[in-house]
């Protein structure tokens, strides 16, 4: 593979190099972006799951909160 | 150049990164495989990033009353959270879960769901409830949706979707999913009299495009079944002939 720009979508999603060789002749502008819509994609879910997560502690019951929160929020 | 493949690879590739597919850049000489490649790279890469928080969530959906669970999954969660943490549960858990929930949110839960993933919860699930949620998402016109079910859900049970479907749809569905063996399996299935609907809605070129995109993903046979039905009607044989036409240019 030798388009730097798909090397570069590819290491974005944690992928081997040879995987997106199906978009070596793309021109690199294309690429470029894909790999905003990409990131647009990651960066939308990401806020998603966020706010998902404290609108469900939000909802439990008071006494269960810290514990759903220690739960759910550690290392995560 | 614009293959069925590409074609389909385009639209599931848009949805992944939730854009129309008139949003996406032409991605001139990309091949069907390295869009596949980018989707589902995506779909594990945003999965990656969240598991083990799915994971808790499965834990902690287990670990109180499925009444509230439920109303947390609807109220709180919402459709995409839930999806993603359905698929890291047990299935029977999900299963029960899936009994507690309106037929409206799982079908809007379906719709962000990796039917891959969650092939054993659906699999378990009560055939009515698959009928139902289907039923909502034909109605919602989610065809989309529906492509990617085709694959976990039963051939039998596929087909009783299919007779909800007006033929345009069909076709849609049909050259959307994925697994072109799911869609023959499917074709199997439907009576004849839904081939003869599929023919007569070929009423001009695009469709007769759709259904010359079907027929070569499907075996010879159900192929020959759908071309024969075509046909047995002047204006479905000359739109097909436009569209034939069309192609080879």
């Amino acid at each position: 593979m030798s388009n730097v720009t798909v090397q570069q979508l590819a290491d974005d999603l944690g992928l081997d190099h040879a995987a997106l060789d199906g978009l070596e002749a793309v021109p690199a502008t294309e690429v470029e972006a894909l790999r905003g819509l990409v990131a647009e994609a990651v960066a939308a879910e990401d806020a998603l799951v966020s706010d998902s997560l404290d609108a469900a502690i939000d909802a439990l019951p008071r006494p269960l909160r810290g514990r759903a929160r220690g739960l759910l929020l550690e290392h995560s | 150049m614009n293959t069925p493949d590409l074609r389909r690879e385009r639209r599931l590739l848009a949805a992944a990164l939730g854009i129309e597919v008139t949003d996406l850049p032409a991605l001139a000489g990309a091949t069907p495989e390295g869009l596949r490649a980018v989707r589902r790279g995506l779909g594990e890469h945003q999965y990656a990033r969240h598991r083990r928080t799915f994971r808790r969530i499965g834990k902690l959906a287990g670990a109180v009353p499925t009444a509230l669970a439920s109303r947390i999954a609807q109220a709180a969660l919402g459709p995409v959270v839930s999806a993603r943490a359905a698929a890291t549960m047990e299935p029977d858990l999900a299963i029960k879960l899936a009994a507690s929930l309106p037929a409206t949110f799982l079908a809007d839960l379906s719709v962000q769901l990796d039917a891959e993933r969650a092939s054993a919860i659906i699999a378990g699930l009560p055939e009515h409830t698959v009928l139902e949620v289907a039923a909502l998402l034909v109605e919602r016109g989610e065809h989309l949706t529906l492509s990617r079910f085709i694959s976990v859900i039963d051939t039998s049970v596929a087909a009783h979707v299919v007779e909800q479907l007006d033929a345009r749809a069909l076709l849609e569905i049909a050259n959307l999913a994925e697994d072109g063996d799911a869609v023959d399996g499917v074709l199997r299935e439907v009576p004849q009299s839904r081939a003869d609907e599929v023919a007569n809605a070929v009423t001009d070129e695009q469709t007769a495009l759709d259904l010359l995109d079907v027929v070569a993903r499907v075996s010879a046979e159900q192929g020959q079944r759908l071309l024969d039905a075509v046909a047995t009607s002047e204006t479905a044989t000359s739109h097909l002939e436009a569209a034939r036409t069309a192609r080879s240019l």
